[in-house]
């Protein structure tokens, strides 16, 4: 019997099954339901799943030490984690307990819509109320706005100053800023022309990644703008000369030849690296945090710090960064097992070993032996960032994802000269009216 | 058999019904033949590309047609990707056509798809010709050629990375020969693309060596034999009895190796991150820019349907340029 299925018929038979197929099971975009948060979710499970990026060297140990239940810890790459973030918040084998960032509220959808885990209990339990500073626990509160907290802070980051070995600046004839701080922005100059003038490249920051660029830009708003404009991101006139200031200065250091050539190529640990080399004077580092820099061979008896310095009327401060916290993904089992795990995270006796293994600051600030834990480094920051006036939140903590985004990536465009500062600024603006 | 009876009866030469054929089969039932019973031939015929056609219509309509459906339909969206969407009908579309930024991407998208696929046609094609005319160590040749094939991409552009850092080994050899200032390969957004492109063709040449030098194998050693009695040289024979003669594979090659460069992203990621600026996005890098880093889920599909209708446009156009003529012959 011969077939009477030419190929064309077949292959509109076959596409015609496939559309059928694949329309039938098209919903509407954000309308898959709530998530699934029934006894399944709840039920008790055998281990813990805990998934945190992959720059984290404090997960591991610490959650090894924790004994009521079995937790496997796993690391993903740090630099796409934030984007990966509300699929893996909201995908079937969802991790018990997930780290998490707060910027710009960017999940706080995912909270509103149900996908994490109220925590406000986790917060009273173990005394974090009490123990974070209120302007953190502010951050926490208006993530949502709705009088619940879905995240908790594990630890907080400093940024906006910069490493320095003091060898090299020895070696340059460099005197490094008295108590971390740039008496005006001449002295910083002079400093940097000196170590020109030796052979060495002023200052090292990875500029593909793009956000150590705006570490930079933060650093130099903070003499240039009040705190409380800088907190609210919708307020701020980006075609300000307060706004521009920083973006021209890192322009005009780029002008001068302060940053190491080839910067805008290379990632944060490369930019570590050649710091660790002797090559530079300054590195950005990532957030500050002294075990990268360690890591890429700068040797911690050699390395201190300073902020960076002042190009406006008012002083030079650090940024601190306190979003890093954990949730609990509601489509996950183990809810109780996971709050009592989270209890434990945040614990003095854990934030206490997490500075020992990692020099991770944590959120609280009742944890008794945390400078000495921190080490010389660590610990002067912190006692630096306690001071009055001498710390604020960075204006990419409050500001909407695009935004950040926006900037992140088209400081890169202007350092390389392909975007003026005025269009830069401006399309800023422009994203804010969007959000008005 | 000898080498052009082989060609007679190529592959396709059976799939191919005789047009006498054809016509014969047309003909018998005006003829008188018996007439078929054509409601119940319809019935089974639909019944067999059911069952023949579920598995596979199945397979396409979750990897392929839901996905293109799907972002069709997001196009149409301002969705974050978690809340509800928001219809907004072509309004992405018309921000992608304003988006003087999505212009420049697709800029830099065939400027490497354009660049990328001749440069690694015209490495793969000599190095293929220098390997099938025997050059002295061809084996270790084809090996080493073949290993940025089998290296995984984000390796070889890491590799690429380190290599090309303005401290780097290749600026140090340059240094050697007295150059104060070598180029900034990644850090400048003059000199960037060009290093893209450059790592593309180094990544794929491999690739299109082997099967290039697979379709040249197939050349009648005749035709050389004969040229070369007549006094064509080795560039001669290439030029006027290989490539004409491997056209096919060619062509082939080439619509491959354009449209898997027009939707790069992997090594334009690892190498640069779409940077300095955005002098290295391409459709890729930004199509993930907008939906995963800025949470715009709608807008990204809307860049992915257009970068969709761009490498539809313009395979037809090499599908029909390229490999049409051959069909018709």
């Amino acid at each position: 019997m011969a077939l009477n299925v030419d190929r064309r018929r077949f292959l509109i038979g076959t596409l015609g099954v496939a559309a059928a197929g694949a329309l039938s099971a098209c919903g509407s975009p954000g309308d898959d339901g709530d998530t699934k948060t029934g006894a399944a979710a709840d039920k008790d499970v055998d281990k813990l799943v805990f998934l945190t990026n992959a720059d984290d060297p404090t997960a591991k140990p610490i959650s090894e030490k924790y004994t009521k239940t079995k937790v496997e810890v796993r690391q993903t790459d740090s630099s796409t984690y934030a984007d990966n973030f509300p699929r893996i918040a909201t995908a079937s084998d969802a991790p018990n307990i997930a780290g998490f960032f707060i910027d710009g509220g960017r999940f706080t959808d995912l909270a509103k819509g149900g996908k994490l885990l109220d925590l406000t209990d986790v917060w009273e339990s173990s005394g974090l109320n009490k123990a974070v500073p209120d302007l953190i626990k502010k951050k926490y509160l208006e993530f949502t706005g709705d009088g619940k907290v879905y995240g908790v802070p594990t630890n907080t980051s400093r940024y906006g100053c910069l490493f320095y070995r003091k060898s090299v600046l020895q070696a340059a004839g460099v005197t490094p800023p008295a108590n971390h701080v740039w008496a005006s922005e001449a002295e910083w100059n002079a400093a940097c022309d000196k170590l020109k003038a030796a052979g060495i490249e002023p200052l090292s920051v990875g500029g593909k990644d793009g956000y150590p660029l705006s570490h930079l830009q933060d650093g130099l708003l903070s003499s240039v703008m009040a705190p409380d404009l800088i907190n609210s991101p919708l307020k701020i006139d980006y075609n300000s000369p307060e706004w521009k200031a920083p973006v021209q200065k890192l322009l005009e250091w780029n002008q001068k030849g302060y940053f190491s050539r080839g910067f805008l190529g290379r990632s944060t640990d490369q930019g570590n690296t050649l710091f660790g080399q002797k090559k530079v004077g300054f590195s950005t580092g990532m957030n500050v945090w002294q075990p990268l820099v360690v890591k890429a061979g700068t040797p911690v008896e050699d390395l201190d710090w300073c902020l960076l310095p002042p190009i406006g009327a008012l002083p030079a401060k650090m940024s601190i960064y306190a979003g890093g916290g954990v949730v609990i993904p509601a489509i996950a089992g183990g809810h109780k097992q996971a709050k009592e795990f989270m209890s434990y995270l945040v614990s003095p006796e854990a934030a206490l070993d997490g500075a020992k293994i990692g020099q991770a600051v944590p959120a609280r600030t009742d944890v008794p032996g945390l400078q000495d834990a921190l080490g010389p480094i660590g610990g002067s920051m912190v006692e630096f960032a306690n001071q009055k006036d001498r710390s604020q939140f960075g204006w990419d903590d409050p500001a909407p994802t695009d935004m950040i985004e926006y900037d992140r990536n088209n400081l890169q465009a202007v350092l390389a000269g392909t975007l003026t500062v005025d269009a830069f600024c401006a399309e800023l603006e422009k994203l804010k009216a969007k959000k008005r | 058999m000898n080498q052009s009876d082989r060609m007679l009866t190529a592959p396709d030469a059976p799939r191919r019904q005789p047009t006498a054929t054809r016509a014969a089969a047309t003909a018998a039932p005006l003829a008188g033949g018996p007439r078929p019973r054509r409601g119940r031939n319809v019935t089974r015929s639909l019944t067999r590309v059911l069952v023949f056609g579920a598995p596979a219509g199945l397979l396409m309509a979750v990897f392929l047609v839901y996905p293109i459906v799907q972002s069709f339909r997001f196009s149409v969206y301002d969705w974050d990707g978690i809340s509800k969407a928001t219809w907004i009908g072509l309004g992405n579309y018309q921000e992608l056509v304003q988006d003087a930024l999505f212009r420049k991407v697709v800029g830099n998208s065939l400027l490497l798809a354009v660049l990328g696929t001749i440069g690694s046609m015209v490495v793969g094609l000599l190095w293929a010709y220098g390997i099938e005319r025997r050059l002295p160590g061809w084996r270790s040749y084809r090996f080493l050629l073949f290993i940025p094939v089998i290296m995984p991409i984000t390796i070889s552009a890491l590799l690429w990375a380190l290599l090309l850092d303005v401290q780097g080994p290749v600026n140090q050899a340059i240094g050697w020969f007295g150059v104060d200032l070598p180029p900034d390969w990644l850090g400048d957004y003059r000199v960037a693309p060009w290093v893209v492109i450059f790592v593309s063709i180094w990544q794929a040449s491999g690739f299109t060596m082997l099967l290039i030098l697979g379709a040249m194998e197939d050349v009648p050693a005749e035709l050389h034999d004969a040229a070369s009695l007549d006094g064509a040289s080795a560039l001669r024979r290439l030029v006027s009895i290989v490539v004409p003669y491997i056209r096919g594979t060619l062509g082939t090659l080439t619509i491959v190796q354009f449209i898997g460069l027009l939707k790069a992203f992997d090594i334009v990621f690892a190498l640069t991150a779409g940077g300095p600026g955005n002098a290295t996005d391409v459709l890729g890098t930004y199509l993930v820019q907008k939906a995963f880093a800025e949470g715009r889920y709608g807008y990204g599909s809307a860049v992915a349907v257009g970068m969709t209708v761009i490498m539809l446009v313009v395979s037809v156009v090499f599908y029909r340029r390229l490999l049409g003529k051959d069909e018709e012959q």
